[in-house]
């Protein structure tokens, strides 16, 4: 069984994108097993504005981008259209996560 | 993290203009939608502008050279680190990877398989019949100007090989230029104005929070390959001049040719850009996790989407924006001071008798049509494609922009209204 629903956009010709809707809040612990897949940036955006949250990228040059907001339940996945078993490793590891926290 | 290198070119925010500045020479963030669609835009005329081509190359040398020269004057660096910290500019701006280590005063070739515009032509575009990188080959040519302090438009590129028509890398050719042909230093900064953010009582947007926010935000290309993916589009730090010159002197060109109908025509076209400008930038950003994470906790209805872009606008090096009205799906009125097309056209031209306010005319108009008309609010997801973008125009009533005031005018501000056609 999947823990999210996911729709699909296309704003680039070469791209898969996705924005999935996760049943749980995002945590470290997802960001975590996410981040062996790239590379992890984080932005603290509620430094500048209290009521802004975090935000969180896993980049891998231009083959993927995984994105998403700490305590949202919104994740954002870019993966190139020659790469297209990535997004089911990613998917694998959300269901993983999720199955902890049900 | 390592330290960066005194020879390497930054530049910084400046708070009461709202500009970034590096080395005099004023950067505005616009992302690959814009940059491949002006583009397009401009060369669509070639049958009757033939000269586009080299204003669009030209205007490239004209900045590059302008910001190096200047740069350069400021400590002794020897060649290899002016090299150094051309190739390391270009990256942190989102331009691409380039190396000059070939190039001596001759010239030389640069070879790079990461080049903003050709990647993005190709991606938005698909394949190109002809090599698209006339801002990299322009660059490039002023680089080396600068490199060897010889007079702006010495040297000349030409690109032999483009990534967006497929070729695995982008290969450009430097030369001395014959003729000679002596080009004009870029008008830096330009006629800006002093001015102050201020915080609208209608919403519970934190303009000045999301300000702070993403001018520390490290939005520069990473050193994979030079380019920066943020807000869901490849964004650049371009120059700021650059747009203005290629579009100005595109206007130009079209009124000697046919006159006002030149100058209508070339007034729509601009501000057409400026709406698919926004169309795509603008809806991509309220459709990035940056948006989720730092603007969506701050709205409170549909209508705060509109002070959420306009809080984002104001950290993009284009002046500073400021809602004078708002009506709810109806009119947005918009003040704009130290707008970038102002401080550069009254630089390089003097006062105009026309407004010119091209790319923000069209953005706020743009702005309006994807809050009520696309409804972008109401919807998760969806693909902004030329389905969308038409969806606009078959709506009965879409909003049009006028520009009402304009500082290249004789104004203390621009001035632009957008109501339903």
């Amino acid at each position: 069984m999947n823990h999210f629903k996911w729709i699909a956009t296309q704003n680039c010709i070469r791209f898969y994108k996705r924005t999935y809707t996760l049943n749980h809040d995002i945590s470290q612990a997802l960001i975590d097993a996410l981040s062996d897949l790239g590379m992890l940036e984080q932005f603290n955006f509620s430094e500048y504005s209290p009521s802004s949250k975090d935000l969180f990228k896993i980049k891998l040059d231009l083959e993927l981008e995984i994105s998403g907001t700490l305590s949202d339940t919104y994740l954002q996945v870019t993966v190139s259209r020659n790469n297209p078993e990535i997004l089911a490793l990613i998917e694998k590891k959300i269901n993983q996560w999720s199955t902890l926290l049900a | 993290m390592t330290a960066l290198k005194n020879h390497f070119l930054r530049g910084s925010f400046h708070y009461d203009r709202n500009a970034y500045l590096a080395a005099n020479e004023p950067a505005v963030f616009h992302c690959n939608h814009y940059n491949c669609f002006l583009q397009a835009v401009l060369l669509d005329t070639i049958d009757y502008i033939p000269e586009i081509e080299s204003v669009l190359k030209d205007s490239a040398q004209e900045v590059a050279y302008s910001q190096f020269k200047n740069f350069f004057s400021q400590n002794h660096f020897s060649i290899d680190e002016k090299k150094e910290a051309i190739a390391d500019y270009f990256q942190f701006a989102g331009f691409g990877k380039i190396d000059l280590n070939e190039i001596d005063t001759n010239g030389g070739v640069v070879k790079t398989c990461y080049d903003h515009y050709g990647i993005s032509w190709k991606i938005k575009f698909g394949l190109s019949k002809r090599p698209v990188s006339y801002f990299t080959s322009g660059f490039l040519a002023g680089a080396v100007d600068a490199i060897y302090s010889t007079p702006c438009g010495t040297y000349f590129s030409s690109q032999q090989s483009c990534i967006a028509k497929g070729d695995k890398e982008s290969l450009f050719r430097i030369s001395r230029r014959l003729p000679k042909l002596k080009l004009r230093e870029s008008q830096s900064e330009g006629n800006y104005s002093i001015h102050s953010l201020s915080q609208s009582s209608q919403t519970g947007v934190d303009y000045s929070g999301v300000r702070e926010a993403l001018t520390h935000m490290p939005l520069e290309g990473s050193h994979e390959n030079g380019l920066i993916q943020a807000f869901g589009v490849l964004l650049t730090r371009h120059y700021a001049n650059y747009y203005c010159n290629i579009s100005y002197s595109f206007l130009r060109l079209f009124e000697a040719k046919m006159g006002f109908k030149g100058h209508k025509i070339a007034t729509n076209l601009l501000t057409e850009a400026g709406h698919v400008c926004a169309f795509n930038t603008f809806g991509g950003i309220m459709q990035s996790n940056e948006w989720n994470a730092l603007i969506r906790p701050m709205l409170k209805s549909h209508d705060d989407w509109i002070h959420g872009i306009v809080a984002v606008v104001n950290a993009f090096g284009w002046g500073f924006w400021e809602i004078e009205d708002f009506i709810p799906n109806e009119l947005l009125r918009l003040k704009i001071f130290s707008g970038y097309e102002s401080n550069s056209y009254l630089a390089k031209f003097g006062k105009s008798t026309d407004p010119i306010s091209f790319l923000a005319t069209g953005g706020v108009a743009g702005l309006m049509n994807l809050i009520y008309v696309l409804k972008i609010p109401q919807k998760g997801p969806i693909t902004l494609d030329k389905d969308q973008y038409k969806l606009i125009h078959s709506s009965n009533k879409f909003f049009q922009a006028k520009q009402i005031k304009c500082r290249a005018m004789g104004d203390d501000f621009d001035l632009i209204e957008a109501r339903r056609s």
